[in-house]
This record gives C-alpha cells, sequence and structure tokens, in this order.
C-alpha cells in the first residue's frame, strides 16, 4: 500500500488535482472581476444618469458600452443586470450598489488564499521533489527514512488541495449569484428598499461557508482549525 | 478483511482526497457523485461507513441520510464531511442520525480517526 500510494499520489494525482484546481479557480477570478467591473461600471453609469439627468450621457453612456464589452469578455458569467432597464430604472440600483462591495471582499478573499495556498504548495511539492530524487523507488518507507516530515508534507498537500476547492466553490457561487441578481432584476417590475432587503438576506442566508458570511457582511474571518465533532 | 466506506461528494477532485486517505489507511471506496447516485449504491453490497458531502445537485446530504434511516443501512454510520458550519444545519444532521461532522479542510489522519472510530463501534 506504501508504495503504491507514494507512487500516484506523490508524482502525478496530487500535483495534478492541484494545478487543475488552482488553473479553474484562477480562471473564474479573472472572469468575475471582469463581470464585478462591468457591473460597477452599469451602477456608477445609472446613478449618474439619474442624479446627473442632464449630462449623463456624455458621462455614463461611454460606462455602460464599456460595460458591455467587458461582458463580453467574460462569457459563461453574467455582467448582472440588463444595462438599458438598469439605467432607465434607478430603484434597482441600491441593490447593485450593495452587493458590488460583497463580491469585492469575496472575491478579493478568494484570491488572496488561492495565491497564499498555491505558494505554500508549490514549496511542499518542491521539498516532496527533493525527497524523492534521495531515494532509489518512490516508496514511502524509504521516503520517511530520509526524511520523516515527508508524511506531513503530504497531509499538507491534502489540506492545501481542501482550501483551494473550497475557495474555487466560493467563486462558483459568486458567478451563480450574479447570474441570479440578473434575472430577478428581469424579473421584477419596482424594486422597493423591502425587496433589495429581502434579496440580501436570501443571499446571506444561501451562504454554506463562515468565509462567505464573514465577507457578506464585511467582518475579518475568524481563522480556525480544522474540526471534527461528535454526536 | 479491509472495510468498505461509500464517499459520497459532487466534486470529482475533492471524492479523490478522501479516497487517497482512506486507502491510505487500508479501507476500500465506494465513490457515489450525489445522494440520487448514493441510493443506488445501496444496492446489498456490505458498508461499514458512509462519509458524506452535504451541499450537492439533485440530492443533498441531508436527505440522503433520512432515506438510508428507511433502509437496510439504516445502522451504517454516517459521517458529514463538508464547508457547512451553520448550528441549524449541524442540528439537522443529527436530528437524521449523522453520527460525526467533519468540516473541510480536514486532516487526513482525523477523518480516518473518525472513521476508525466509529467502524469499531
Amino acid at each position: 500500500m506504501g508504495l503504491a500510494f507514494m507512487q500516484t499520489a506523490t508524482t502525478s494525482i496530487v500535483i495534478k488535482l492541484a494545478t487543475t484546481v488552482a488553473h479553474a479557480a484562477s480562471n473564474r477570478q479573472v472572469s468575475l472581476i471582469r463581470s464585478l467591473i462591468a457591473l460597477t461600471a452599469v451602477f456608477v453609469a445609472g446613478w449618474l444618469t439619474h442624479h446627473f439627468p442632464d449630462q449623463w450621457f456624455w458621462i455614463a453612456s461611454p460606462l455602460a458600452a464599456w460595460a458591455a464589452y467587458t461582458t463580453r469578455l467574460a462569457p459563461g458569467h453574467t455582467a448582472g443586470p440588463p444595462l438599458t432597464s438598469t439605467l432607465q430604472a434607478p430603484d434597482k440600483l441600491p441593490l447593485i450598489g450593495q452587493v458590488i462591495p460583497i463580491w469585492q471582499r469575496l472575491i478579493d478573499h478568494a484570491k488572496q488564499h488561492s495565491e497564499s495556498h498555491s505558494e505554500d504548495m508549490l514549496r511542499v511539492f518542491n521539498s516532496l521533489l527533493a525527497k524523492l530524487h534521495q531515494v532509489p523507488s518512490p516508496d514511502s518507507v524509504q521516503l520517511n527514512s530520509v526524511d520523516p516530515t515527508a508524511q506531513d508534507e503530504i497531509d499538507q498537500v491534502l489540506v492545501g488541495f481542501q482550501a483551494q476547492d473550497r475557495l474555487s466553490q466560493m467563486l462558483d457561487n459568486v458567478s451563480q449569484d450574479m447570474s441570479k441578481m440578473e434575472a430577478w432584476l428581469k424579473e421584477e417590475g419596482n424594486v422597493d428598499e423591502k425587496q433589495v432587503n429581502e434579496w440580501l438576506e436570501r443571499l446571506y442566508a444561501s451562504y454554506t461557508m463562515e468565509e462567505q458570511r464573514s465577507q457578506h457582511i464585511g467582518k475579518a474571518v475568524i481563522q480556525r482549525e480544522s474540526a471534527i465533532e461528535f454526536f | 478483511m479491509s472495510k468498505t466506506i461509500l464517499v459520497i461528494d459532487d466534486s470529482g477532485s475533492f471524492r479523490q482526497v478522501v479516497k487517497m486517505a482512506l486507502q491510505k489507511a487500508s479501507y476500500e471506496v465506494v465513490e457515489a457523485i450525489d445522494g440520487v447516485d448514493a441510493c443506488a449504491k445501496l444496492d446489498g453490497r456490505k458498508l461499514n461507513l458512509i462519509v458524506c458531502d452535504v451541499n450537492m445537485p439533485r440530492m443533498d446530504g441531508l436527505e440522503f441520510v433520512k432515506h438510508l434511516k428507511t433502509t437496510n443501512y439504516k445502522f451504517t454510520p454516517v459521517i458529514m464531511l463538508t464547508t457547512e458550519t451553520q448550528e441549524a444545519k449541524k442540528a439537522e444532521g443529527r436530528a437524521a442520525g449523522v453520527r460525526a461532522w467533519v468540516t473541510k479542510p480536514f486532516q487526513p489522519s482525523q477523518l480516518v480517526d473518525a472513521v476508525a472510530k466509529l467502524c469499531a463501534a
């Protein structure tokens, strides 16, 4: 079992998994950042239209055009609300204005932690590969005899991988929530403050991770150890 | 004879991580991609324990556990392995008969210890 595990886990599967997830997370981040920028442009354009009706065209129109262009650059991800209807319906702006900073915080959180996990995992891979070069065959017994910390490093990779998986999941949720908001704004006529608050409450209730809840309310994330609870 | 664990998670890569940790500890692993797929795996085969995610498409983990309790596998211990930290969800799991709740990310040794403990019980 030791030999088979080390051969597969250390040299192929773990590295493949980690790089796949890192790439996926990175692509999602770029795409989501584009969508968020587009959404912000829509918001600013809409706000200007509402507050400066005489001058809106000169400022808001290029923003809206640019937002539309950015949206096209992010296939598969929406920029949120339909541009024209949002510009003509200022009652929908409060929701967009409130939700942009939430998504910005979630994307920032994922980006920051993804970079940090990637660096940690790369360091561990390099260390493991250096150890593997010191043994004639990639056997866990031999590897642990060269350095007893090898098993801990493999465990670190598995934990790091899970952390990346969580971040990917978080970004997927942001993408889905953007689509949900777009659909909701399309369906609704006039949106009042109560409906906006209810939408935000539903968004909060849909979260499954502490990080999402913390970022939603702009609170620092409490770092905690992995936990197991027996019932 | 090695013990068999059913691992249910919609993330293929995550199933792979759990599988690696359990196989290293000499457990046999059967995989399912969600609650519906897991139901199909309750086909008379011997299962010593089930490791299950909570949030999954088609049939989520808690629905699956509730269904499990109506089958011949009702005494098979279940560990929920999830990003979900809401106390309400944990309480729902506990009421449904879940034996342990592990929050991702987990240390492989923690999962293996929990599996060993519940398989021995």
